[in-house]
């Protein structure tokens, strides 16, 4: 029976032996892997989620841009209607015109914030969907000509419908163009329909905006 | 014991290995939930505003009506010691689980009709405010020519001319004020209410809180500062002492509920003077109701600007009408009048 000395026994226990050491590079390679391929698709998905967190932050951005830009037109003397630009009075009205009369940051003339704004929405084009304004206090140099200067709300349209509800028919009806009325006017339709790009293999996600009637109630909109 | 101790030192390292391991997946654990709670917070910004709407216009709703049956109940409105602050629990309003609800009524017909304003208790009041008559000659003239149509240069005034040289160039608005900032396009008026940095000053806040843009009518008695009360006096050097003892009530300590309307003294203590009672009157006839709703960190306001002298009705379903027991003549959602 071969004894083995104390000595010859602590140096045998101090390493690895070569299976144990394959064995531990595979088990950590496994692991490494699994941990660069759990990063890199938490890395993707949390990039593809913010970039649909901000294109969802922008639509509802443009919806309560407009919805709150409505209401305050409501409360100015001057009532939304179809219009042409100042000078452009023989072409189809394309914009939406109307007043602000409170201050809003978006809107600035040098360091002024004025309180009274003209304004038009042009809502025909969904790959120019811009708002022109000027404030009502800004000097007019060419009448036919007022400069203007233009807010691009949103080049992420791909559609612009509008809904009308037929009183006849009690109905609403969903049209791609504006509708004229019996006065040979285009009717200012109830609901304004954006329909917004796909993107990233989402469908594209549709607001609607109500406009104000020359009538209707503060409290309605 | 060499050969132990490298045993050790390797036993070591790996402890090390896996404590930083566990630090740096703590950290990203830590990184990606932080991420996530602001997220879900802004998000949540968005998703509850309609549920905030709602809530905010059925408190408006409750609060007209609770207004209605104070105005019932006592015949008429002249001030919030009726009871407004208590409109929502007077209507016995229960919020929705979990919001927060609460509602102010300021009444604007207790304040100066800025727009509707004559020269007299302007400058009484501007004179009050402690400004030079030399300064408020120019003021009222610069005012006057600011809201009126025409383009006539008063003799202290500004038209045209004198803003040309202003930068970026306006020109007067000729029409109504919209908001009290306006003033401080007005040539005069900028210096006087405004620093050299455009803040506005301790003059703007007492002048502002003595004017209105939405009153049309008369100031109602009740509701009207003491300050802009005193300076409506001074046009005409009539004392206003046994009014103010009045208003505030026998205790002699304002908004302590013991505050009675002016229609039940027994000795009307309106001075004599014809230009104060022309003046002023002793019902609200104007008020803004301020609603403000929150859920959790999101909250939404409200703000309805009503003619309580008139009612008003909603369209129904199939040409009916609801009525509304005032006129709402705006509404503007998170932002203030």
């Amino acid at each position: 029976m071969a004894v083995s000395s104390p000595s010859s026994g602590t140096s045998k226990r101090s390493g690895f032996t070569l299976i144990e050491v394959i064995l531990a590079v595979a088990i950590s390679g496994i692991v490494m892997a699994a941990m660069a391929s759990f990063l890199y698709s938490t890395a993707q998905a949390y990039s593809r989620e913010t970039f649909l967190n901000a294109h969802d932050e922008h639509i509802q951005g443009v919806s309560g841009f407009l919805r709150q830009v409505m209401l305050e037109s409501q409360a100015s003397e001057q009532k939304l209607q179809w219009s042409t630009l100042p000078g452009d009075e023989n072409r189809e009205p394309e914009y939406l015109r109307f007043q602000l009369s409170q201050p809003n940051p978006l809107f600035t003339y040098g360091d002024i914030t004025p309180s009274s704004l003209q304004c038009f929405l042009k809502v025909t084009d969904a790959e120019d969907f811009i708002l022109l304004w000027r404030p009502s206090l800004m000097p007019i140099e060419n009448e036919n000509d007022p400069a203007l200067f233009k807010l691009e709300i949103t080049n992420q349209l791909s559609n612009i419908a509008y809904y009308y509800f037929q009183e006849e028919e009690e109905d609403w009806e969903k049209e791609e163009d504006p509708i004229e009325g019996d006065d040979g006017l285009l009717r200012m339709p109830e609901y304004l329909e954006l329909t917004f790009k796909a993107i990233d293999g989402t469908p594209g996600k549709a607001i609607r905006i109500s406009l104000p009637n020359p009538n209707s109630h503060p409290l309605i909109l | 014991m060499p050969s132990q101790n490298t045993h050790f030192l390797r036993r070591g390292s790996v402890l090390v290995a896996v404590l930083g391991m566990l630090f740096i997946a703590s950290l990203m654990i830590t990184f990606i939930i932080e991420r996530a709670v602001r997220d879900i917070a802004y998000r949540g910004l968005h998703d509850n505003r309609p549920d905030l709407q709602r809530e905010a216009y059925s408190a408006m709703m409750a609060g007209m009506a609770a207004l209605e049956e104070i105005k019932l109940f006592d015949g008429k409105l002249y001030g919030p010691q009726q009871g407004w602050g208590r409109a929502l629990s007077e209507a016995d309003y229960r919020p929705s689980q979990g919001y927060d609800v609460s509602i102010n009524i300021v009444d604007e017909s207790g304040k100066l009709p800025l727009n509707e304003a004559s020269a007299q208790p302007l400058r009484a009041l501007l004179i009050a405010l402690e400004i030079s008559e030399f300064d408020i000659d120019l003021m009222l003239d610069t005012l006057f020519d600011w809201i009126d149509e025409d383009d006539q240069e008063r003799p202290n005034g500004a038209e045209d001319a004198t803003y040309d040289r202003r930068s970026p160039v306006y020109r007067p608005a000729n029409a109504r004020l919209a908001t009290l900032d306006d003033l401080r396009l007005i040539e005069h008026w900028d210096e006087a209410f405004f620093d050299e940095e455009g803040q506005p000053n301790e003059i703007f806040r007492q002048f502002s809180r003595c004017v209105s843009l939405y009153n049309e009518g008369k100031i109602n008695v009740h509701t009207a500062p003491t300050f802009l009360l005193e300076a409506l006096a001074y046009t005409d050097g009539t004392p206003i002492d046994s009014l103010l003892e009045y208003l505030v009530g026998p205790d002699g300590e304002a908004d302590t509920g013991d505050e009675t309307p002016l229609a039940d003294a027994g000795i009307n203590p309106l001075p004599e003077s014809e230009v104060f009672r022309a003046m002023t009157t002793d019902v609200a006839t104007i008020a803004q109701m301020q609603v403000t709703v929150g859920r959790g960190d999101v909250r939404t306001s409200l703000v309805a600007l009503l003619d309580l002298s008139q009612t008003d009705a909603l369209p129904g379903i199939e040409g009916s009408q609801i009525p509304l027991p005032f006129k709402v003549l705006s509404i503007r959602e998170n932002q203030r009048f």
